[in-house]
């Protein structure tokens, strides 16, 4: 008998005592005090997923949105509808030429440009007369 | 009560017990299971973190276990930090380290959820110890150089736990050294000269070795049947045989980001993954090599975390580490991930150990480190104009992913291809756009330069002296005798718009003197570098056509043809804030460090050249490195003397950190 008492009193301490940590875990007696941060500032409150576009306090003005931006469609200023007379992607046809000059055949060539093949669509109408070459076809041959 | 009543209740209450007792003796091996093993004790790096981990909010009683840690930079969410004893919440950590801080101010910063405080040796410098979402703090000290004691502590009670603290700063430039002695009179044009023999290589990308060779890559060199066939090209230049060593590449560098690394190996990251077709951009690899200068060979690292970068910019900070951000990823969109390569585990750092603010930086973004251990960046880059709503120019805080609008800057759409210099010495902490324009207008380009100093409290750009000839593709290479030396451009990407202008900037007197231009066209993909001996050489031209001239020329500054100064004794390592002694001959000066080059697209973020303050003269002097590796982040670097005359030497290199 005093042996179960023994046990029976053991068991019941350690769920009471389990039970009130947990109590007070939940009623937040344990719980950390608040500070005061002097001259520290929010900044941002920051979100799962991508930091950026937070409207800051102060200059501070991240940009971005969280993803890839987006780049303008050959970013080193030439038109890729154009390749060299054998094919090769290196020539740079540009967007548009020095001093509002029109971008045609007597400008590339001037600029040093040899035949081109059409590789995309004639977007500069080097076919001539504002006519547009077929994918494949060679302009400013002459 | 019948007996067999009795029985049965008593069966039934020891039936109880034993099911009390049961799960007592349940709930106790739990207790046990889950109690944590007293702590382990931990001897970490300098570097490092010593993080005490605790199963209670309160960072009460023994730590659950410790542990080194690289950064304090965790999103455990509710899986806790992976610590026996501790869950996914109702845990502490106090992380700690003693380091030794330079003078200067220091920004703090620390976003937690929860509570979060930091110390600076005794003193709280952030105390935000309360439930709250993710929100970042930052908090600003005024620091004296001394060893100090750093301390974090963080709570994490319930929800998704997130802690991110650290501080930059480190920050005090030093005293601005007096300026360079003597100077050029008369004679004071220098000459170039058109190497006889050609390089094999379409050099898009060079790189001053500390052996005093230059790696040339050129992967498919923008030719795009190179990179159909997989030919891939790199060069070994030693300029002073004019020997070509071949190093074998496997991938197409072309358009890589790269920059020496602590231990002098050369670190290449990104590439050109596709061309342009007549629908898509170029795409950019995520692929990085670590280049050996006594090998000659290049050895694979892993690939960027955050995806292709094409035309991404490298920048050494201060710990060692490589910045990278920029260029264009593997769908050819704007990649906004910023990279981390630990130099000492020789790897990029997973993507979510790296603060990120998902800022597209553009194509080759010129960020200069500051003393600080901020990155400026000037608005200049290759492709792409300024971004909306900014002023062109920002400042990047690494530490707390913060960026700082910088005013002034004309012409920001007018910057592409421009020039940007950190000026001489970089202690001054002054930078330097020059030139640029705009890609994709039908407008000239600017002949403007503007300065701003990076030392004052509010930096502003302000304008600079006109460039002789308003042109792109500028370079700007600091000479030995505290002058920059300008070459090359263009105002546009054709043949007949090459600008055949040089000139020599010197941030003392803040002007321009033109110099004679370089006999060849030096436009796109072309490169501008120091060599060794103090000359200047310039490599590559790709103008629209598609030709590229394999032309290499050299320009000797007016003190080739001088009585050089010479350095008969230094050691070959200069350690932070150590004092070294040199032998010299002559009567020295100034003595200065400058970083070898590592160039592309006339884009060099970490060029820079420091002043070693002198004691003594004759042919004994020494010399005090300084101790902030913001000013000099670790590597090999060309140590000239320069005489009273302001005529400098021939380099030894030595290594620094």
């Amino acid at each position: 008998m005093t042996r179960r008492r023994i046990l029976l009193s053991a068991a019941t301490a350690v769920c009471v005592t389990v039970g009130l940590l947990v109590g007070l875990r939940v009623a937040g007696v344990f719980g950390p005090p608040a500070g005061d941060s002097g001259d520290v500032r929010p900044v941002a409150v920051e979100h799962a997923l991508g930091p950026g576009n937070q409207d800051l306090s102060g200059r501070i003005q991240p940009h971005g949105n969280g993803r890839p931006s987006p780049a303008t469609l050959w970013v080193d200023g030439c038109d890729h509808n154009y390749a060299d007379a054998g094919g090769n992607t290196n020539v740079c046809v540009p967007k548009v030429a020095p001093g509002g000059r029109p971008v045609d055949c007597d400008f590339l060539r001037k600029a040093g440009f040899g035949p081109l093949k059409v590789t995309g669509t004639d977007s500069k109408h080097l076919a001539g007369a504002g006519g547009s070459a077929p994918r494949g076809a060679t302009v400013c041959a002459d | 009560m019948t007996g067999p009543e009795r029985r049965r209740r008593r069966i039934g209450r020891r039936r109880a017990l034993a099911g009390l007792l049961a799960m007592a003796s349940i709930q106790l091996v739990a207790v046990v299971l889950v109690a944590p093993d007293p702590a382990k004790a931990v001897t970490c790096a300098a570097e490092q973190w010593t993080g005490d981990y605790f199963a209670n909010t309160t960072l009460a009683g023994p730590a659950a276990d410790s542990r080194c840690d690289d950064d304090i930079r965790f999103d455990w969410g509710e899986t806790g930090p992976g610590i026996g004893g501790i869950g996914g919440s109702g845990y502490s950590v106090r992380w700690s380290r003693s380091v030794r801080l330079e003078s200067g101010e220091y920004s703090f910063s620390a976003t937690a959820d929860d509570g979060v405080r930091i110390y600076l040796d005794d003193a709280l410098v952030i105390d935000e110890w309360r439930d709250q979402g993710p929100t970042t703090f930052t908090a600003t000290r005024t620091v004296v150089a001394a060893t100090h004691k750093v301390t974090v502590e963080y709570y994490q009670g319930g929800g998704g736990g997130l802690v991110r603290a650290g501080y930059t700063g480190g920050g005090d430039p030093g005293e601005i050294p007096p300026p360079p002695p003597g100077g050029c009179t008369g004679d004071c044009q220098g000459s170039w000269e058109v190497l006889p023999y050609q390089s094999p290589v379409r050099s898009v990308h060079a790189t001053v070795l500390r052996t005093g060779n230059v790696l040339l890559v050129a992967g498919s060199g923008n030719n795009g049947n190179a990179a159909a066939n997989n030919e891939f090209v790199s060069k070994v230049w030693n300029p002073s045989t004019g020997e070509f060593a071949d190093v074998p590449t496997q991938e197409d560098l072309f358009c890589a980001g790269h920059t020496q690394l602590p231990d002098g190996r050369i670190l290449l990251a990104g590439g050109t993954l596709e061309y342009p077709t007549p629908t898509s951009n170029y795409k950019g690899l995520a692929i990085s090599y670590v280049f050996d200068p006594m090998t000659n060979t290049y050895t694979k690292t892993n690939d960027t975390p955050g995806g292709g970068h094409w035309y991404p910019s490298l920048v050494n900070l201060g710990n060692g580490s490589v910045f990278a951000t920029g260029g264009l990823n593997e769908n050819g969109s704007g990649n906004v991930a910023v990279e981390m390569f630990d130099a000492k585990k020789n790897q990029w750092k997973p993507f979510n150990e790296v603060p990120q603010t998902y800022f597209y930086w553009g194509l080759y973004p010129n960020m200069v480190l500051m003393a600080d251990g901020r990155l400026f960046y000037a608005g200049t880059h290759t492709f792409g104009n300024a971004l909306p709503n900014t002023s062109g120019s920002e400042i990047y805080d690494i530490a707390t992913g913060t960026i700082t609008d910088v005013p002034g800057l004309r012409d920001i759409d007018f910057r592409d291809q421009g020039a940007t210099v950190l000026l001489p010495p970089a202690q001054a902490q002054k930078v330097a756009d020059f030139g640029g324009g705009n890609t994709y207008s039908d407008l000239d380009p600017t002949n403007h330069t503007d300065i701003i100093d990076l030392r004052k409290e509010d930096p502003q750009w302000t304008a600079g002296p006109d460039l002789p000839a308003a042109k792109m593709y500028v370079s700007a290479v600091i000479l030995p005798d505290g002058k920059v030396f300008e070459t090359g451009g263009a105002k546009h990407n054709y043949a007949e718009y090459a600008v055949h202008e040089a000139s020599m900037y010197d941030p003392v007197a803040n002007t321009f003197t033109p110099m004679p231009a370089d006999p060849l066209a030096r436009m796109y993909h072309s490169e501008s570098f120091l060599l060794p001996d103090g000359r200047v050489a310039s490599i590559g031209n790709n103008p629209a056509t598609g030709e590229f001239d394999l032309g290499i020329s050299v320009y000797s500054p007016w003190y080739m043809s001088r009585q050089r100064p010479t350095i008969t004794a230094a050691a070959d390592q200069f350690d932070l804030g150590s004092t070294q002694n040199l032998t010299v001959s002559g009567n020295i000066g100034r003595v200065t460090l400058i970083r070898p080059a590592s160039v592309t697209h006339q884009s060099d973020p970490n060029q820079r050249s420091v002043d070693l303050p002198i004691t003594g003269t004759g042919t004994n002097i020494s010399v005090a490195v300084p101790s902030n590796p913001n000013i000099i982040p670790a590597g090999y670097y060309m140590m000239f003397v320069q005489d009273m005359n302001g005529v400098p030497s021939v380099a030894k290199w030595v290594h620094v950190g």
